[in-house]
């Protein structure tokens, strides 16, 4: 069986239920297993759309869930999901008034379709009230799951209505809950809880549109964003002051926008700086670097914030850890020592003050030339060619002044990863 | 909506999309405000600090009751609970004041932005406007912010050198307990309760710094 760590992602086909197990330790306090089908704003498309144990069963049977003592067992089959619900947040609320004080070995088996088995021992949090365990969403390239160790402070109640869920205070029409299904808990019986899950008021079912309709929408969609695409490119090309960048950059940023999916962003090496004092470049290779240099930030960034991301979880993996590290454990932190090792920031650092240099020297040029007396046209598009320069200056000191803290954040990320190993050492 | 109605709301933006088109800054979503950071991380430590001066002031009041208790196992649970307690809020303590937490990230951010704005102005020519008394500006800043860091980086090490207090003494004084040196245990669990303060005061002296800090002219122009 293979583990998987908070923050790791994997791929689900849609077309057969993915099985999701909970389970926790006997003698934990009982667990509340909810699913909440969600769409924009995290908040359900209807009442139905809460899956938990008075309402096992989503519409369409896409989300279905199972109860035995300490095991809660989800099915989900992403294609029976409609479109107005994006992801799927399984949450755990412990029933016991202490909040996880009491819980203990709390782990989450995945089965997708085909697949093996991936354990994730989720880390239980020292406060909180619920937490957020794992996210089914939808991607460009299809449904994806990530484990996930987000706490709420906030108890069953709220988290219910936070996501939309109509609270009812009257007892719902329905067949009483199914709970009894559940055989006590062997651990001391906890407090009577103050808030029991609310009873999804009843909604009128909304029928999805029929199949030939959602792929004409579709069609029209795809339409309607070529289209814009195509106008804005013309539109680009004619009103645009400056030569096109190459279309690499472009690429590149397009992808940073996309979900994280993959291996980290490689970041590449800066330009070869002969003279940093001096600049020798002409405006159109500055504008081309500055491209390069900009696209490169963004890589930069996402991958310090990644690594901040998986430090925090790392650190309270350590706290919930038994005295030997595990080998995975060692392997993210090695990993991270790796990846923040060959990330050249101190090159691309350098890069920002050259390229400010050649910037205030264009700069300079054209205010020389505004200030000798010129035809409007001439004096028009020497004005706008200032205020891009400006603009780009600007953003240069503030990419400057990121890439320094990049540089001095990098350091204190190798610092933590080192001493995550360092602990694990003394352990051995 | 009929196709003919979407291509005629595409030829009415049509116009405006190349300024959506036009070249944009280089911005990351990880890109801060600094100050803003620090001002409300400050108000987090305050709210952990505060909570731990409430619970030193229980722990205390606490220690009084159990030299009034009779069982032995009942001291014991007691002081067992409440060596946990302040054990959990300096951990609270201490992930604040973390090498990496959001206030070490806003400070370091800070200083390492206003060391460019810095360089910057220093590249300039001796002309340009306020370039000495900005220069000048720059430099007290980043002389607070070297200062809030040394305090930060004691106020770490009180809190770790307390935390270590706790855990030796919680053990000693369970020990003194079962020998029945009840007095001089609840003499060590004082001791180690009135010591706390000293974090307390530390994050009062790193507020006092932050304050001045956040107080200074427009310190990063942004």
């Amino acid at each position: 069986m293979k583990e998987i760590y908070s923050n790791n992602e994997i791929a689900l086909p849609a077309n057969a239920p993915t099985r999701i197990i909970l389970s926790w330790v006997p003698g934990s306090p009982n667990i509340d297993v909810l699913c909440f089908a969600v769409g924009a704003g995290a908040r359900v498309p209807g009442d139905e759309w809460l899956v938990f144990f008075n309402q096992p069963r989503s519409p369409n049977e896409a989300i279905q869930l199972g109860l035995q003592g300490q095991r809660a067992a989800l099915g989900i089959q992403p294609d029976r999901l409609p479109g107005s619900v994006q992801r799927c947040l399984i949450m755990v609320v412990p029933e016991d008034d202490r909040g996880f004080g009491g819980v203990r070995d709390l782990s989450v088996d995945i089965q997708p379709p085909g697949s093996p088995v991936l354990r994730y021992r989720v880390p239980i949090p020292s406060r909180g009230k619920a937490q957020l365990v794992v996210e089914l969403g939808r991607s460009m390239r299809g449904w994806r799951l990530r484990a996930m160790d987000q706490v709420f402070e906030v108890g069953l109640a709220e988290l219910v209505t936070r996501h939309g869920v109509a609270v009812s205070d009257s007892p719902a029409p329905s067949p009483p809950p199914v709970r009894e299904a559940r055989p006590p808990s062997p651990a001391p019986v906890p407090p009577a809880r103050n808030a029991r899950p609310p009873t999804p008021a009843p909604a009128p079912t909304r029928a999805d549109p029929p199949p030939r309709r959602r792929r004409r929408r579709l069609l029209r969609w795809v339409l309607v964003l070529l289209v814009l695409t195509l106008a804005g490119g013309v539109g680009y090309y004619l009103y645009r002051p400056f030569p096109l960048p190459a279309a690499g950059p472009w690429l590149a940023r397009l992808q940073d926008w996309m979900p994280d999916t993959g291996p980290p962003p490689v970041v590449a090496d800066p330009p070869a700086v002969s003279d940093p004092e001096r600049c020798g470049l002409d405006a159109e290779t500055v504008m081309a670097r500055y491209h390069q240099l900009g696209n490169n930030y963004l890589k930069i960034s996402e991958v310090i914030e990644d690594g901040d991301a998986l430090r925090s979880s790392l650190s309270r993996q350590l706290r919930e850890l038994e005295l030997v590290c595990p080998e995975p454990f060692l392997a993210a932190n090695r990993e991270q020592l790796e990846i923040l090792a060959e990330l050249p920031i101190p090159g691309w650092f350098a890069e920002t003050q050259l390229l400010s240099l050649c910037m205030g020297a264009l700069n300079d040029r054209v205010q020389a030339q505004l200030e000798q007396s010129n035809p409007v046209a001439v004096t028009r598009r020497l004005t706008a060619q200032a205020d891009d320069y400006r603009r780009v200056e600007s953003d240069l000191t503030n990419i400057a002044r990121e890439l320094a803290y990049y540089r001095n954040k990098q350091e204190r990320l190798q610092e933590a990863f080192r001493t995550h190993l360092d602990i694990c050492a003394q352990f051995e | 909506m009929r196709l003919t109605t979407w291509l005629v709301m595409i030829a009415l933006m049509l116009p405006v999309v190349p300024a959506l088109a036009q070249e944009r800054p280089y911005v990351s979503t990880a890109r801060l405000e600094p100050g803003a950071i620090l001002r409300e991380e400050m108000g987090a430590i305050r709210d952990a600090n505060a909570k731990l001066e409430g619970t030193i002031r229980k722990a205390q009041a606490d220690l009084e009751e159990v030299a009034r208790l009779t069982m032995q196992d009942e001291r014991e649970i007691q002081i067992d609970q409440l060596f946990v307690s302040l054990r959990e809020e300096i951990y609270v303590i201490l992930d604040q004041l973390d090498s990496n937490s959001p206030f070490s990230d806003a400070l370091n951010r800070a200083r390492e932005g206003t060391l460019v704005l810095r360089a910057w102005y220093q590249r300039q020519p001796e002309n340009y406007p306020n370039r000495d008394a900005s220069i000048q500006q720059l430099d007290q800043a980043v002389s607070e912010y070297a200062d809030l860091n040394q305090n930060l980086q004691e106020g770490r090490a009180v809190a770790q050198d307390k935390l270590a207090a706790v855990i030796r003494q919680h053990r000693v004084v369970i020990q003194q307990m079962k020998i029945d040196k009840v007095q001089e245990a609840l003499a060590s669990a004082r001791a180690v309760v009135d010591g706390l303060n000293d974090i307390t005061h530390k994050i009062g002296d790193i507020e006092t710094r932050t304050n001045e800090a956040l107080a200074m002219p427009n310190p990063i122009p942004n």
